[in-house]
């Protein structure tokens, strides 16, 4: 999980004293108390966090759902754009990235992330609804770590992540 | 390689020209040269008849007087004297030419003349010893011509002796004088006139008789006045002599010019003269130059014929050869045109079998989509403890993407039906009044929703359409969809206006949303295109909606377009016939 200069500072304060409050916290580094419940609650969340990228809302809040079921920290984004300021800003440990996309296509953002030092390692699994080989072909080219085609099975997505993160991480 | 081939076409008649005129002028001038020879033999020719022309005239007068005398003397040799000489006047009178009529009893004595006054009577020639010639005629018997001899008076004469013999008896001489003047004057005097050259007659010992230039010479001996040099005219005076007759050339001192000779013999009984025609060659060249004038008249004729022919062919030629090419081009032009048409429809068909795949790629995703959602819903309602509220989320998702998969099946039918063109459509006499009414009616609520206003502008008394209800309805509710769909909520506004223009009735739908980019105006009638998905899925669209109603007014013989301005609206315009009964 990559930290900012303020979740570092909340995390030396309560390392000292425990027992500070959100409204001290906040007062000290000149958030509000919100903030600061946010990032607690973030950097207290040790579980793994997948980034589903889906312009359409029907097939994303379904997967969110059976994901979140499985006790993953999903975060959400619904074209190229954000999903590329999702995963510098929340650092996930797994992106499920949808082909289609508004602004900039799943090829272009997997592209990115790929030649990005700093996000080349997150493992990507990519969804598609084309089921076209050529497709696969040219998400493997550019570095997708694995394929489902949609309509997905559940189960079957659900072993793929698990199968990568245990691959990819140490 | 065009204008080439033009060129040499043109090169080669310009040398059939040439050829022919280089012919045209070499037989010309072969000719000439024939001609010349022609010219100069004819003219020849023609002095030669002409000079025995005279010789002939001359034979025949001089002859007719000696017979007349001789049948004078045969007739009335038994005849007293007088009544020989009484026929002298009558002769005289009748028969002009003669210088005298003399008779000459048998002893040598004139003893009468006609006429009297130069009549030597009395004169006695053995008294004179001049009878010679008397005595050759007495003793002969026949007639005895003399050589033209100077007469007392003048000039030269023949002396023309015709004995009279009675039987044996001979009675006398009739001596008839012919003086050559009375010849000469009568043919060959007028052969000159108008003309160059002159006439010259000599006897048979080169005497002149008659000289046209020079009279002086006339009496004396030509070859005695000749200069040693003059070879040529002596032997042509020595053929005369001869009695032959032709034609020849020679050198004149004198003039310093060559003249042509036609000489002819005079035979007159035992007398032989020779006329001769005199003329410079010269004349022969003055005759062929007028030919040369001619026949160069005639070369130059025949030259510009040719050129005049070769042009014309020439111009006929490029003419003809414009003709042609113009034909071609057009033809070429034909065929550029349908090359350029096949291009055009191979171009068209590869863009329509992208847009086919596209369209079937599109389908396939759109129906997936749907799908996808509603299987991993229901397997998260699989699982057992799920809390209420995800169920009720689940649940909503299935059901709207059946609906979506309803709808996007429906427009697919529709939108197969348009393009294969099973689509039939009941034409009737429709009001539009409330077929907009009805229209707006049912998206009000979603323009309310959103906090838009809807205005309806209609004039009074429009004119019916003719359009299928049941067609046409979906559309106006599609447009404003689309309007209210695109337009931001809360004080936004949304105008229908009908209009009748140009014979048609024109519907307009206005908002003031989003609008749509310029680059994206024509395709916002393709399948499948949507400005942003996002917005569109929201709303439920299948992205198909537009294409159907660009299909549907199609059909109405109709059009439908869109103008905008990003950021601040889009007006959907179409027209539609009038009902015309």
């Amino acid at each position: 999980m990559k930290l900012d200069t303020n979740d570092r500072k909340i995390v030396e304060m309560l390392q000292k004293d425990a027992t500070l409050s959100y409204g001290v916290i906040a007062e000290r580094l000149g958030l509000t108390e919100g903030e600061v419940e946010g990032r607690i609650s973030r950097l207290s969340d040790t579980r793994t966090k997948i980034l589903i990228v889906d312009d359409e809302l029907d097939t994303l809040l379904p997967l969110k759902r059976a994901l979140e079921i499985e006790d993953f920290n999903v975060i959400e984004a619904q074209d190229g754009i954000e999903a590329l300021e999702r995963v510098g800003s929340d650092i996930p440990d797994l992106i499920l990235l949808d082909l289609m996309l508004p602004k900039l296509n799943g090829f272009e953002v997997c592209q990115r992330l790929k030649q990005d030092e700093a996000t080349s390692s997150i493992p990507i699994i990519m969804p598609t609804a084309k089921g076209e080989t050529s497709d696969k072909v040219e998400g493997i080219e550019i570095g997708a770590d694995d394929y489902v085609t949609k309509p997905f099975d559940l189960d079957e997505l659900k072993a793929r992540i698990k199968a990568v993160l245990r691959r990819t991480t140490p | 390689m065009k204008v080439k081939i033009e060129r040499d076409t043109i090169a080669i008649i310009l040398l059939i020209c040439i050829v022919l005129i280089c012919v045209v002028t070499l037989l010309g001038f072969k000719s000439h040269g024939e001609v010349e020879d022609l010219v100069r033999q004819q003219f020849n020719e023609q002095q030669l008849m002409l000079a025995r022309q005279a010789a002939l005239g001359i034979e025949g007068f001089a002859d007719e007087r000696v017979t007349i005398i001789e049948i004078l003397a045969r007739d009335r040799s038994g005849d007293s004297i007088s009544d020989i000489t009484g026929c002298f006047k009558t002769i005289y009178e009748e028969t002009s030419g003669f210088y005298s009529i003399e008779f000459i009893d048998a002893n040598g004595v004139v003893v009468y003349g006609y006429p009297e006054h130069s009549a030597p009577v009395g004169y006695d020639l053995y008294a004179e010893n001049m009878s010679g010639t008397f005595d050759s005629a007495r003793d002969k018997k026949e007639t005895n011509i003399s050589s033209p001899t100077p007469l007392f008076e003048g000039g030269l004469g023949s002396f023309i002796w015709v004995p009279v013999y009675e039987e044996e008896e001979f009675r006398g001489v009739i001596l008839a004088i012919i003086r050559t003047t009375t010849i000469t004057d009568r043919f060959l005097e007028p052969i000159m006139q108008d003309r160059t050259g002159y006439v010259y007659m000599i006897d048979n010992k080169g005497k002149s008789l008659y000289d046209g230039t020079r009279r002086e010479a006339i009496g004396k001996n030509y070859i005695k006045m000749l200069s040693e040099d003059n070879d040529a005219w002596l032997k042509i005076l020595n053929e005369q002599m001869n009695g032959s007759e032709g034609t020849a050339v020679y050198f004149d001192e004198g003039s310093r010019s060559e003249q042509i000779v036609a000489y002819a013999p005079v035979r007159w009984r035992d007398q032989l003269w020779s006329v001769a025609i005199s003329v410079p060659a010269s004349e022969v060249d003055d005759l062929i130059r007028s030919v040369y004038v001619k026949q160069m008249t005639f070369l130059g004729i025949v030259i510009a014929i040719i050129l005049g022919g070769s042009l014309g062919l020439i111009v006929m030629y490029s003419r003809w050869n414009k003709t042609l090419e113009a034909e071609v081009k057009l033809k070429t032009g034909d065929l550029i045109q349908s090359n350029k048409e096949l291009a055009l429809a191979n171009e068209r068909l590869k863009e329509l079998d992208k847009l086919k795949s596209d369209f079937v790629s599109m389908v396939s995703h759109e129906l997936k989509t749907p799908l996808a959602a509603m299987r991993t819903s229901a397997q998260v309602l699989e699982v057992t403890d799920i809390n209420t509220e995800t169920k009720g989320e689940m649940l909503d998702i299935i059901l709207r993407n059946i609906d979506r998969q309803t709808n996007l099946v429906n427009d697919l039918l529709d939108l197969s039906r348009i393009e294969s063109g099973r689509m039939e459509l009941k034409f009737e006499k429709l009001s539009l009044d409330s077929i907009i009414a009805d229209s707006v009616e049912s998206v009000r609520p979603a323009a309310m929703d959103k906090g838009l206003t809807l205005d309806v502008e209609l004039p009074d008394g429009l004119a019916s359409v003719k359009a299928d209800r049941e067609k046409l309805t979906p559309v106006i509710i599609n447009l404003l969809n689309n309007a209210i769909k695109f337009t931001p909520s809360g004080g936004g506004e949304i105008i229908i206006k009908v209009r009748e223009l140009n014979g048609q009735v024109e519907v307009r739908v206005s908002d003031t949303g989003i609008g749509i980019p310029p680059e994206d105006l024509d395709r916002v009638f393709d399948k499948f295109y949507q400005v942003d998905s996002t917005l569109t899925r929201e709303a439920g669209g299948t992205g198909l909606g537009l294409a159907i109603c660009k299909g549907i007014i199609d059909a109405h013989n109709g059009k439908i377009w869109a103008e905008s301005e990003l950021g601040k609206g889009s007006t959907f315009s179409l027209t539609l016939e009038k009902w015309s009964g």
